[in-house]
């Protein structure tokens, strides 16, 4: 989780595409991290069925968080949730990331639009 | 981060192995000589004392009449009415929920002492024993005349809230409405529409043989994840984001909100992992029926605490910039110890802790900004000479003084077979033969620990382990004889339990030599 960043923010959805149980989302990165810069990912939910999460990992499978809202209402949106993404995990300034929906007693699958309303790469300096 | 499933990464171990050992083994503080109530881990002499009260008081409360607004359940309804989730009144509003509630169970405990503990889930990332015990789990069978089914429970608890609802004041109606429970019967749909209520069997997910968070909940509540909450900058950053009242949610969810304190909720009610009519309590708005809740909210209390102590120390923003639109919140739901409604209570009543007169005692952070930056003799790495998985490691002249951390980073070679050692003792100038220690012993450094296993995964991770100053002091200046041994299996490890009243999980495959060192590595800084 980054605290704060003090040059908000990139938002860029290089490329989406819908796998059989997950969105797959490529960040790109403007340029290299420099010293002091750190990398998130906001997820911007939307209304989650009951229990439902959203389940967030790497491309190859590193985890990077769970959206599961507690305690709204039905028919409320879950929010906007921020995930730090330390350095390590991009590629050539590329991070791809598998976001899935799980239920119990249900597949995995890919979020919906109306689930997922939008996924941005957020860069800029520590302010503490 | 973490590999999912069965993986790993060495960030995660270096992280969450150097945050658990930091914070479950630095010295108590002495609470504020003017606060009148401790609040205690729930893991030691005195948490567990008071959950003997806490266990006295819910016993009462559980049998009061319906009618009565300290029954248990009645309690747990003013949550359900006027919580407030997503949105920057959330930790104000629980610190008011939880110091009426606190003085209350003050009150039938007849322990005027009485504190709520609080569960540490960073150092502790499973459900506190003693919260197993009698009427602490809601699936103890005396709460089943009350919960055995919904019906059940809506012909005992019905009539009381009917009655509460004819005499709402105009600005609980008004809130009320926002919250589509304008009627009891609106009440009731929203009950049955997000699953709120549990029977008693299925009341709380973990249990007692099985009080481990899973690996989700685990990594939200770590002490890396809490640490990086606890870098939040202002009161916007740290709270989730603004709304017009405290009904509405925000699309902005602050960290701390979403992340340990939702996922912690949602695992405790089993929400995703059990069919929904078996989900319990703590996964949705009904949760204070569950006496776990109020262990959670105390520690989430007690980061907001700590958050704004260091925003203070360091001269930095801990208020909200809008000031007068948050103080003015009305929080009309809350009742004080006697049962008179606080029909006219505000946020502002709330923003500090001294209304209530607790304070919390727990291992004294460190104050890293008053800190001397590291002097150049001290700076760089001592390595270890090896000799049969012990590291010799020399302590360098200075690495003592008082607002140094003399810190060793132990390398273990990665578990090879599924059922290998995975979690380690890290002990300094334990005497030959020594296989186990608890974290009293004056060897114990800490504990460092493989989460999951990745098949075929090679080679050695390093573990970063602060040793706390008093056993710095104690172990050095001499040179520190570094092992780490794995941990001793279950039946061991009952024999000797924490000094926190707690047992270690076995993770040693049969066969293996029992506590031989497993230290492949190891080396010395200072910070």
């Amino acid at each position: 989780m980054v605290a704060r960043l003090a040059l908000t923010a990139l938002v860029l959805l290089a490329s989406a595409a819908l796998g059989d149980d997950a969105r797959v989302v490529v960040l790109t990165l403007p340029h290299a991290l420099a010293a002091g810069e750190e990398a998130s990912v906001r997820i911007d939910a939307g209304v989650l069925a009951k229990a439902a999460a959203i389940s967030v990992h790497t491309g190859d499978g590193i985890y990077v968080g769970t959206i599961q809202p507690f305690g709204i209402r039905e028919n409320q949106i879950a929010g906007g949730y921020t995930f730090h993404l330390p350095a390590g995990l991009f590629h050539e300034g590329r991070v791809s990331l598998r976001l899935s929906v799980t239920q119990y007693g249900a597949a995995q699958r890919p979020p919906s639009a109306q689930e997922v309303r939008g996924v941005r790469l957020v860069v800029g300096k520590m302010v503490k | 981060m973490r590999k999912s499933n069965s993986g790993f990464t060495r960030r995660y171990f270096l992280e969450t192995g150097a945050a658990a050992a930091a914070a479950s083994t630095l010295p108590f503080g002495a609470a504020r000589a003017a606060a009148k109530y401790v609040r205690y881990p729930v893991n030691t002499s005195e948490g567990q004392k008071m959950l003997d009260s806490y266990r006295e008081a819910i016993a009462v409360m559980r049998d009061l009449g319906p009618q009565n607004p300290h029954n248990w359940f009645r309690n747990a309804f003013v949550h359900t009415y006027d919580c407030p989730h997503h949105n920057w009144w959330f930790l104000v509003w629980h610190r008011g929920y939880m110091g009426w509630f606190e003085r209350t169970v003050r009150r039938y405990s007849k322990n005027q002492s009485f504190a709520f503990p609080y569960w540490d889930w960073s150092v502790a990332p499973r459900v506190p024993a003693g919260m197993f015990d009698g009427v602490l789990t809601p699936t103890d069978g005396s709460f089943g005349k009350y919960t055995s089914d919904e019906k059940t429970f809506q012909n005992f608890i019905g009539p009381s809230l009917e009655a509460y609802w004819t005499k709402l004041t105009d600005v609980q109606s008004k809130l009320l409405r926002e919250r589509d429970m304008a009627t009891t019967k609106e009440l009731w749909e929203q009950v049955e529409k997000r699953a709120m209520f549990a029977k008693t069997p299925f009341a709380r997910y973990p249990s007692k043989d099985k009080p481990d968070l899973d690996d989700k909940t685990t990594d939200a509540t770590s002490g890396s994840t809490v640490a990086a909450i606890m870098k939040a900058p202002d009161f916007e950053t740290f709270n989730s984001g603004q709304t017009k009242d405290h009904g509405q949610v925000s699309t902005d969810i602050a960290a701390l909100e979403g992340t340990p304190h939702d996922l912690t909720h949602n695992f405790c009610g089993g929400a995703g992992l059990v069919p929904l009519d078996q989900m319990g309590f703590m996964q949705d708005n009904l949760s204070p029926s569950d006496p776990l809740f109020f262990l959670h909210h105390a520690n989430m209390d007690r980061l907001w605490h700590n958050w704004t102590q260091s925003q203070i120390a360091a001269g930095k923003p801990y208020k909200p910039k809008d000031i007068d639109k948050f103080m003015t919140e009305p929080f009309p739901f809350f009742v004080d110890e006697n049962g008179k409604a606080l029909v006219d209570a505000k946020a502002s009543d709330y923003f500090d802790i001294g209304r209530f007169d607790y304070e919390y005692a727990e291992p004294k952070p460190v104050v890293v900004a008053a800190r001397a930056p590291v002097p150049a003799s001290l700076r760089g790495t001592v390595a270890g000479a090896m000799n049969k998985g012990v590291a010799s490691l020399a302590v360098p002249p200075g690495a003592l003084a008082k607002d140094r951390v003399l810190v060793v980073h132990v390398t273990i070679p990665n578990p090879p077979t599924l059922d290998s050692p995975r979690e380690f003792l890290v002990l300094a100038n334990a005497p030959a033969g020594t296989t186990t220690a608890t974290p009293a012993s004056p060897y114990y450094v800490g504990a460092v620990a493989f989460f999951g296993f990745m098949p075929g995964m090679a080679g050695a991770t390093t573990f970063t382990v602060p040793i706390p100053a008093d056993k710095a002091s104690r172990l050095a200046p001499g040179p520190l004889q570094i092992q780490a041994v794995p941990v001793p299996p279950v039946a061991a490890a009952k024999a000797a339990p924490h000094a926190a009243g707690e047992t270690m999980r076995a993770t040693r495959p049969t066969g293996a030599a029992p506590g031989a060192s497993a230290l492949k590595g190891a080396s010395l800084t200072v910070w």
